[in-house]
């Protein structure tokens, strides 16, 4: 109840602005609220933790309607505990950090705020050891840790707040819990565009980062996107992926730019095949 | 007898894959800039053959930053980031019984993996308008490690921690 009331102060903070900026005229000039706005957008007030958590939890349970989990239990304590594990290498280790593994053949992985994880069985089945694994685990853990979504989702209100503005200043007080669920579903709905390719860049920088230092073989990532290189467009399960990130041949230029320099000094740490082999080899046994 | 002598290697290499499917790369990859073929996989190895951008390859595994790979009649170690996957279609569904792909290979003498299923992926339309699962999200929480459990599964597989700070798009250190 407190999470949602801030929200709804931070969304009635930038009705105001719009209010305000339209007070001269005795009417809501939209041009002039959608300028104010674009000012507003940069001082965009922080949530605390905590309402990133709630936002978080939100988004996760709508992502949750997508496909069920996939029910085998030791497959989503093992992919938990590899993705706990490299949180811990993390400016942000106290989030309640949790993955889940949803059945459903499309691959793909998302970040939802707060340290909410989601990837599918598709995606997994397209990695060949725990370090690419890792590596696909920590481009999301990077999501949340540069709060991605969180920004994202937080500019996007300030345009819903532009376009409804006058409707909800017309709302009763109470009504707040409709506000969040607003924010909550805009930013569901993002997951369907994607973020700005930079910040896409930005995990996989992060992304190798965090595995090399949870002690896993670093080029797993790499590697994962170089499976990802060798799909077609055409492939029913990878179109939204692609539709959603950069591609991977520029995702992989980069990595090579960063990495060619000293990620050599990696090159003895483990790849952890066997455990993933052993943890993951009931789902590729056909059925 | 040569004929016989490599019906039995590739029953070997039969053998081999199904063993151990996952691990095994069927894939194809074309080299993206000029590199060099090495014995083993470490830059100081000796150079076996300076590889032309451009020449196509088999990809048998990786190790780290290299990946063993066949380039004509000779296998060795190429840094994996001077090589570019092809793309080739593939049906999601089966794309990862690689032994089964690997005999359709064998039967057809093509790549043979041309086919799509007809299961519909996830497109920008399937994230309107969904509604919250509470019920399965309170499943997903309970899924959750703890940090000592994380750290004693790290042991267990002697992961060692590494220092390595951020980096910036240029690879400098951030």
């Amino acid at each position: 109840m407190k999470t949602s009331g801030r929200i709804s102060l931070i969304l009635a903070g930038l009705l105001c602005t719009t209010h305000l900026a339209a007070e001269p005229q005795f009417k809501l000039d939209l041009g002039k609220a959608f300028q104010t706005l674009k000012s507003a957008k940069s001082a965009i007030v922080p949530l605390t933790e905590e309402e990133e958590i709630a936002l978080g939890q939100g988004v996760a349970s709508n992502l949750m309607s997508l496909a069920p989990l996939l029910a085998d239990q030791e497959v989503q304590t093992y992919v938990n505990r590899v993705g706990r594990w490299i949180s811990l290498h993390s400016e942000r280790p106290d989030l309640p950090w949790t993955f889940a593994v949803l059945d459903h053949e499309d691959i793909n992985a998302f970040a939802a705020p707060g340290g909410y994880i989601v990837l599918t069985k598709g995606m997994l089945l397209k990695l060949r050891s725990e370090a690419e694994l890792a590596g696909v685990l920590a481009h999301e853990i990077a999501h949340i840790v540069r709060k991605h979504h969180l920004n994202a989702i937080q500019s996007s209100n300030a345009k819903i707040a532009a376009k409804e503005g006058l409707s909800l200043l017309m709302d009763a007080k109470g009504k707040t819990d409709e506000r969040l669920l607003k924010a909550i579903s805009a930013g569901t709905e993002m997951y369907g565009r994607g973020l700005d390719k930079d910040d896409e860049f930005e995990s996989d920088r992060v992304g190798v980062v965090l595995a090399a230092r949870s002690g896993y073989d670093p080029f797993g990532l790499p590697a994962a996107l170089q499976t990802l290189q060798g799909i077609t467009s055409d492939s029913s399960g990878f179109q939204l992926m692609l539709e959603t990130h950069p591609k991977p041949s520029d995702r992989l230029n980069q990595l090579d730019r960063i990495m060619s320099k000293d990620f050599e000094r990696f090159d003895s740490l483990p790849d952890v095949r066997n455990r993933f082999e052993r943890i993951t080899s009931r789902l590729r046994s056909p059925k | 007898m040569k004929r016989q002598h490599r019906h039995f290697l590739f029953l070997c290499a039969l053998a081999t894959l199904s063993l151990n499917v996952s691990a095994q790369y069927a894939d194809k990859a074309t080299v993206a800039r000029s590199a060099e073929l090495k014995a083993q996989p470490f830059s100081d190895a000796a150079t076996l053959k300076t590889l032309a951008e451009n020449q196509k390859l088999d990809v048998l595994s990786r190790k780290a930053s290299w990946m063993e790979v066949r380039a004509q009649d000779m296998t060795g170690w190429v840094k994996m980031l001077s090589l570019r996957f092809d793309a080739r279609a593939e049906s999601v569904s089966n794309s990862d019984n690689s032994a089964k792909s690997f005999l359709s290979l064998v039967k057809t003498g093509s790549s043979g993996s041309t086919t799509t299923t007809g299961a519909k992926g996830w497109s920008k339309e399937s994230f309107a308008n969904l509604s919250p699962n509470p019920d399965r999200f309170e499943k997903m929480k309970q899924l959750s490690s703890n940090k000592s459990d994380a750290d004693a599964f790290a042991k267990q597989e002697n992961l060692k921690e590494q220092e390595q700070a951020y980096l910036n798009a240029k690879g400098g250190a951030q």
